[in-house]
Formats: structure tokens, sequence, C-alpha cells
């Protein structure tokens, strides 16, 4: 779902008409809408050691940050946390692998090209729980215990793949086939082409879905909850933990974990920019 | 000059090389591209999405075991109590009134993002895609929080202080609530598709209006809004789509009177342990989700269709 | 069926190594139509031949035919002596300069051109030192390092033409290759494409839709037009004897008079005003005048309708101007009469 086609600059004008500033406080107010519920977590989470679950603030501490390291009573955070990087990491590669395969695969026009799109769409928007029931249903058909790496890790491609699917058509139908065409005229076997070529062209795209599937998958908790087996990733850990909400640990584990995925986009989105940037060449 | 007929190049001048090997090869590659990505939605979509409708007919014996005789009972049983439709009638509703404020929200935001610069464009579209990072059940309890009742809701809290009202809104645990949380998720799933269909439209055309004489408001009714219903249709079969599936949010927000067909789900599954009518209610969901995707999409193929 | 023409030598019909490529019956259907229609031509040893036409007449369906881009639907390619037409492009002895250059952007300019020294394994020390050759060949060693983005249109190009030319290809097919250049360029890279390939000694195939490029390049001149080739020779041969009034129109600076006895093509220039007892000849109004510098381009429309053109030397014009809405004939000599085929 890339934007795309022609665009006009926007105001160039001497002066401000009222109708810009009546813009840009509609643009403030949504700007909160939108971010107002994360920054008040933010806020909260650096609450001092005697403040409760909501305003005042009593002080300014870090103490409910040293406690997400603390094996507490309702959850335990840190091997949850790394239980949904490993499983993130996982979903991630596999998403890329079958989506560029597939991204490649489908920019000839077949019979049953249709079928694969609307098995996607399909895929995405049926609700979530749904489809974790009905995979913790065919593992206990089949007789299978549900595990992380079994059925929580295909219930969670089943939201990341129609994703991935989406942008690598997107990404793939923007590549100009001359490439493919002028790698063919120059010797390359089929092979080289796609290791030479299409791959490294396609990279940014496929960074792109990679890390969308990753954030996916980190996040995720409506289809992992059902087939998740015994041992929590972290969005189920921190949903046992609303129910018993005493404490502002709970905002110190929001922050926390809101920190450490804009660490990983913003590394990704910062190496996707360079190579970018080197390839559209600066001003000689 | 010399004009000679080439029509007949003796088969001996033909070169040294055989022809015509067949070119099979070339078909089978898309199909091995393609097939770990069908399989695999096969498996772990088509199949559970069977085992659930089959589940749904299937009878619980007093044991917990689920098995034959095949029964519709779970069915009537669905759409007899009132309970029950009273759910259903509130899901819908909920995921109504989600869809349209997201299009009135969406759509001043989409028809920005359209008319930028590409720099201003990705900014917004970075601005609008960020909270994706924040997990769900996060974002919905910093809304628990800014909603909540009793003078230490932030909202209340400042609404107080401001003197605009006297006592505290009750805003948590309502449908209200369930509304405001589900739009501020899907938000980018209508944001997305439209601005998306709204790029595509030619500036060029709403200049050529604007020169026979339309104004603002005219040109908006009579060019922008039908050419990106395209992107209004998608944002809309998503947005709904997915209000309707969900079941985090109602059950942060919603609190015990405001019961959406997912924690109804949820409930038989975990807690009543009924599974043939958690199964009944999700094929139900299921059903409507479906319905509304075919309408939107045989809708968006016949406008394509004319347009093309 | 359709002409060919070989350039000065009378030749027998058998695949001959004196001609680079040869064309026998080649045909491209997409689906139900006939993009090429068993087009046949033989193009001699290191020859420059563009291929012209409208768009959609074929000419870029035929050039990738040749470079193997395109399946061939029906007939045979032959390269040398080389039946070349189930081979895949890399091992045609050809190489192909496309429309868009389709330089690699993730890879430095050096890179680009000895990618297809790298597809074959040569050693990168060697392949990097073959890759300067060439890229002094085009007057480029300064760039080696750059981006493609970060050169102009003309310079990218010449990139491209390195990339192509390193493989050491028997014929050279060039995409509308100064389609995408202003004016001034286009000339300039026209003057060192014909310097290049007088150099080479290869065989050019050029396609483009522009006469004035293709006369000025061409040693054989195909003129094109749905699917089948309308006329082939050199370009003084179809300016002065175009073969049908397809050919003469779209060559430009011809008339095309249909009288009772058949149609004929008049070389604009080749035209008088004068008086209708003075021999061959058109009456109608003068529908506009042109000054052109060197001449003045007198339009001329008939009672029927018909258009005519006269492009008449300045001081003559100005001896006896006319003026929009005078009556006017054109007149011409016999001799500048040329015979047009009918259909086609």
């Amino acid at each position: 779902m890339m934007v795309g086609g022609p665009s006009r600059q926007g105001y160039a004008g001497a002066g401000r008409p009222w109708t810009f500033y009546a813009l840009a406080t509609l643009f403030g107010l949504f700007l909160l809408f939108l971010y107002g519920p994360m920054l008040v977590m933010y806020v909260l989470s650096f609450q001092g050691p005697n403040g409760g679950v909501t305003f005042p603030m009593v002080g300014f501490s870090f103490v409910w940050f040293e406690d997400i390291l603390k094996r507490g009573q309702m959850a335990n955070i840190p091997p949850a946390f790394f239980r949904s990087i490993e499983l993130a990491a996982v979903v991630s590669l596999l998403t890329v692998v079958i989506a560029v395969a597939a991204g490649l695969g489908f920019r000839r026009r077949f019979p049953g090209s249709g079928v694969l799109f609307y098995l996607a769409v399909s895929s995405l928007v049926m609700p979530s729980l749904l489809v974790g029931f009905g995979i913790g249903l065919g593992f206990k058909a089949l007789g299978i215990e549900p595990s992380l790496f079994t059925s929580a890790l295909g219930a969670q491609l089943t939201w990341t793949l129609p994703f991935g699917l989406f942008a690598m058509f997107a990404v793939v139908n923007r590549f100009n086939r001359s490439y493919e065409e002028a790698a063919n005229d120059l010797g390359a076997s089929p092979w080289q082409r796609f290791r030479y070529v299409t791959l490294p062209i396609l990279l940014p795209g496929i960074i792109g879905v990679g890390m969308g599937a990753f954030t996916l998958s980190y996040d995720e908790y409506a289809r992992t909850t059902l087939v998740i087996g015994q041992r929590n990733t972290l969005p189920l850990e921190i949903y046992a933990l609303i129910s018993s909400a005493t404490s502002p640990t709970l905002f110190a584990i929001g922050t926390a974990t809101t920190a450490i995925s804009f660490l990983i986009i913003g590394l990704t989105l910062w190496r996707v920019f360079s190579i970018q940037k080197r390839r559209a060449g600066a001003a000689a | 000059m010399t004009v000679i007929s080439a029509d007949r190049v003796a088969p001996a001048a033909l070169g040294t090389l055989p022809r015509r090997r067949r070119r099979v090869g070339k078909a089978i590659l898309p199909v091995t591209l393609l097939s770990p990505a069908v399989l695999f939605l096969a498996v772990f979509f088509i199949l559970p999405a069977f085992g659930l409708l089959t589940y749904s007919v299937l009878t619980q014996a007093a044991d917990g075991t689920v098995g034959l005789p095949f029964t519709l009972a779970h069915y009537t049983h669905f759409f007899g109590t009132a309970l029950y439709s009273r759910v259903l009638l509130k899901t819908l509703e909920i995921s109504l009134i989600t869809t349209l404020s997201a299009i009135v929200l969406a759509y001043p935001v989409a028809l920005v993002m359209a008319r930028s610069t590409a720099m201003v464009r990705q900014i917004i579209t970075i601005i609008v895609i960020a909270p994706l990072i924040v997990s769900v059940v996060v974002r919905t309890y910093g809304w628990q929080l800014i909603l909540g009742n009793g003078p230490t809701g932030i909202l209340n809290w400042l609404l107080l202080s401001c003197g605009l009202i006297h006592a505290p809104l009750k805003l948590m645990y309502s449908e209200t609530a369930v509304v405001i949380g589900s739009l501020h998720v899907f938000f980018p799933m209508m944001v997305l598709p439209l601005s998306s269909a709204l790029g595509k439209i030619d500036p060029r055309i709403e200049d050529a209006a604007r020169t026979l004489g339309a104004t603002g408001w005219r040109i908006f009714r009579r060019i922008t809004l039908p050419l990106s219903l395209s992107g209004l249709a998608v944002g809309c079969t998503l947005v709904f789509s997915l209000t309707a599936g969900s079941f985090v949010t109602p059950a942060i927000l919603g609190g015990r009177d405001t019961q959406m067909l997912g924690n109804l789900i949820d409930q038989q599954i975990l807690v009543v342990y009924d599974w043939p009518f958690g199964a009944t209610i999700a094929t139900v969901l299921v059903a409507i989700v479906l319905g509304l995707n075919a309408i939107s999409v045989r809708m968006l193929d016949r406008r394509r269709g004319v347009s093309a | 069926m359709t002409i060919v023409t070989t350039a000065p030598h009378l030749d027998d019909l058998r695949a001959d190594p004196r001609f680079d490529v040869e064309l026998v019956a080649v045909t491209k259907r997409y689906d139900k139509v006939v993009a090429v229609d068993a087009v046949s031509l033989r193009i001699p040893r290191g020859t420059y031949c563009c291929l012209l036409g409208p768009s959609g007449c074929g000419k870029t369906s035929t050039l990738r035919m040749i470079a193997g881009h395109e399946h061939i639907t029906e007939g045979d390619v032959l390269i040398r002596d080389r039946n070349v037409t189930e081979l895949p492009p890399a091992r045609r002895g050809t190489a192909m300069m496309f429309q868009s250059y389709a330089l690699f952007p993730h890879l430095s300019c050096l890179d680009n051109v000895a990618f297809s020294l790298k597809m074959r394994g040569v050693a990168k020390v060697e392949r990097h030192r073959r890759a300067r050759e060439f890229l002094a060949l085009v007057e480029m060693t300064e760039f080696a390092d750059r981006l493609p983005a970060q050169l102009s249109g003309g310079q990218q190009q010449r990139i491209a033409l390195a990339r192509s030319l390193i493989t050491e290809p028997q014929v050279l097919l060039l995409d509308e290759p100064l389609s995408a250049l202003d004016p001034f360029l286009r000339i300039r890279m026209r003057e060192e494409l014909k310097r290049l390939q007088r150099r080479l000694g290869i065989s050019f195939i050029h396609v483009t839709h522009s006469q004035d490029e293709a006369m000025a390049l061409s040693d054989l001149m195909v003129v094109m037009d749905q699917g089948r080739i309308q006329q082939a020779g050199t370009p003084r041969e179809i300016f002065e004897t175009p073969a049908t009034a397809f050919v003469a129109r779209f060559i430009g600076g011809h008339n095309v008079i249909t009288t009772h006895s058949g149609s004929f093509a008049v070389r604009a220039d080749r035209c008088r005003i004068g008086l209708p007892q003075q021999g061959p000849h058109v009456s109608g109004k003068v529908a506009a005048v042109e000054y052109q510098g060197t001449v003045v381009r007198v339009a001329l429309e008939t009672a029927s309708g018909e258009q005519a053109a006269a492009l008449l030397p300045d001081n003559a014009f100005f001896a006896e101007p006319v003026q929009p809405g005078d009556p006017a004939t054109f007149i011409w000599s016999d001799a500048d009469a040329h015979r047009l085929e009918m259909g086609a």
C-alpha cells in the first residue's frame, strides 16, 4: 500500500491563510490522538517509588524499570522478551523468503494467480483469534502439542505473510524488467541474475518486509495466544499483568518494549536509507 | 539495385544447429516459487477455517469429547438467545461506527498526504505507521489511563481542571471507549489505501474543473470523492473486518457490558470450554467478514472494469 | 510477400557468411495479434542498419527477436552462419542497448561494464582492466567509480555502450538509443555512434522512429509498417524512389499524387509554382506559406481536398510570392515523378 502518482507542491504563498492554521491545529489534535496514550504511559513509567498507577506523578525514578528484571508473581519478563525476539526473527526470515519467492513468481499472470491473492486477503482480515483457534483445533486433532516454534510460528505467519506478500508485490511491480533482460544479455544464468541483479536492487524493499514482519510478530497477541503452549511471548505476559495492574511496572515494560522496537526499526530504516542514498547518488 | 525474393531459403542453408527444442522449463519456475506461499496459507488458513466450520456442527458430549452426530443446535442456540443476538448487533454497530469515524478522520490526512511533496508524504506516512510498532496491548492500555472513570483519568482530570465539566465522565468500559480504541489501532488501515487512491488522481483534473468554474466543495463532491472510492472501499473493508474480529481492545476497554463477538468466542474457548459453540460463533463472524469482503471486491472489480 | 534487398551485390540464396544477420520469414504473434508478419531481411557484414517506422510497426519486436529477448513465433534468425532462433540472448553473438539503458543502479560504472566478464568467471583484476579499456573507448574513464544515478543521460548511454561492447558482439542492437536525449546531444551522439560502428567493423541495428536519424546513419534503411517491411535500401534509394505511398509520406518531403494512371511520388523540392499548360501539375488554393530560412514551404489544397507541398528556394519564392487563399498550380517534370506500387 504505497502512495504514488502525481503530486502537487504544498503552499508556496507569501502569507499563510487562516486555513493553514486551522489545518495545523487539526493536525496537532490528530497527533495527540495518535500518540497521546503512549506518551501518557511513557511519562508514568518514570513514576516515583510511592506513586500509583495514575496521575499525579509522585516524584521521578527508574524504580519500575528495575522491577522489570525481577521475576514477578504474575509475570516473568526477561525470558518472555527473549522468546519474543527469537520468534520474531524466525518469523521475519520465513516471511521474507516466502514473500520474495511468491513476489517473483507472481509476475507473470497465470490461471490461479488470483487464488493466492484472495487467500492472502482472507487470511489478513480473518479475525486473529479465530485463526489461532483454528490452528489450535488442528493441532489438537493431530495430537500435536502447540508450542512456540510450531503452532505459534504458523499462527503469526498467517498475519505477517499477507502483509509481506502485498508489500513484495508492490515492490516487484515497480521493478524494471529491463534490468533482468540486460543481465540475460550479458550472459548471466538465472541464478546469477537473481543474486547479482534482482536481489540487490530489491534489497531495500526486502529489508522493509523483513522489518515489518519482525514488528508484527513481536507485537502479535491475538493469534498467538491460543497456540502458544506453555511458555509465553512478551505481549502475552504483559496482558496477564494488565488484569492485575497494581504497579507502574506495567508502564515501564511498555516504555521499554517501545524503545526496543524503535531501536530496531530505526537501525533498519537507517540502513535502508543509506543504501538508497548511495544509489540515488549525491550531486556529482 | 537488385530485388530478390527470399521466399524459399533452402533447408540446408538454415545453419548448423537443430531447431525447435521445446521450451518446457519456462512454466515450471513460477509454480515452484509460489508453492511455499500457497501451501502455507492452505495449511494454516484453509484447514483451520474448515476445522472451525466442522466443529460448529458437531456435538460435545458430557465428558468433553467432541464428535458426531452433526447438529445445528449450536446455531439455533446462538441466534435464538437474546444475549448473543445483542452481542452480534453490538459488534456490527461498533464496527460500523468505527469505520465511519475512520473515514472522517482519515480523509483529511490522506488528502494532505496525497497533495504534499514526497518528503512531507514520507514523514506523514512514518507518523501514521509508527504507532504500529508499539504493541496493541500497550497502546490500548494507554487509552485505559486516559479514559479512566473517576477524577484520575487523564481526560477527566484535564477537563475538570479547566472547569469544562463538573463531574467526571464515565467513558471507560463503554462502547465509546471501544470505538476510540479501535479507531486508534486501525487508523493506518484506512489512511494508507485512501492516500494511495487519492495520489493516483491527476491533479490536473481538478485544475480543469476549477477553470470551468467549479468551487472547492463541488470539486470534492463530484470529482475527488468518486475517484477515491476504490481506496475508500479497501479501507472500509479492512477497518470493519478487523474491528469486528478484534478481541484485545474490547477486552481491555469494553468491560463486561460491552462485549463483542471476539470476547464471546474467547470465553467459550477458555472459560466455558464449549468449543463447538465457540466455533459456531466464530463461523458466524467469519461469514460476516468474508461476505463483506466478497461484496467489496465485486464492487471494486466492476468499477475497474468500467473505467478500464 | 515482402521485398528484400541486398547491398549492391547480386547473390544467390544460400545462407551466406557475408551477411551478419539474416531474418527468414520471422513472425511474432501475441495471441491473435500479428506484430511482425513474415519478415525477411539480409544485413551484409559491417552495415549500419536502421529499422524505421511509426509506433507499433513491429520494429522493436523485430529487434528483440534478433536479440533473443522475445520468443520467435515462426521463422528463423541467422547470425553469421548460425541459426540462433532457439538460443538464449547470451549465446547469439548479439548485444543489446536498451532504451532506458538499464544500467544496474547498485553497481559502479566500472562494475557495470565488467558485469559480463564477471558472469563468465573472469578474475577481478583482469576484468577491471578490460573494463577500463572499454571505458576509454567511450571516453568515460574518469567516471569509473561513479554510480549510474550520478551521470547525465548522454554519459549513461556511453556506459551502456561500453557494457555491451565488452562482450565483443558480432551485432550490436540499439533500441531507440537517442530518443531520451535533447536535440543537440542527439546529433553529437549520432556522429559518435557512426564513428564507433566504422571503427569496430561490426553491424549495428538501430531502431528509431525519426527519419532524419535513420537517413543520417544508415547504410541500409528498412522502413516498416504494420509488421511488414515496406522498403529496404540505402537512404538515397528510398528517398529518391519510394516504393509505396506509405514510404513516400513517412520519409517526408514528398507529395503523393493520384491520377487516372496511378499514384506517383513527387519530391516537394522538385515542385515549382507555374501554369497548368507547362506539364504535370496539381491546382488548388494556397493553404499556408511557411518561411524556413533556405526554403519557403508552400502548402496547397486541391478542390478534391488533397494536400500537396512545395519547397521553393527563398529567392524563387520572393521573386513571385503568393499568399494563403491565392489560387496556385504546382508543376514538375515527368522525370521527377516516381510511380508508386499499389497497396502495401
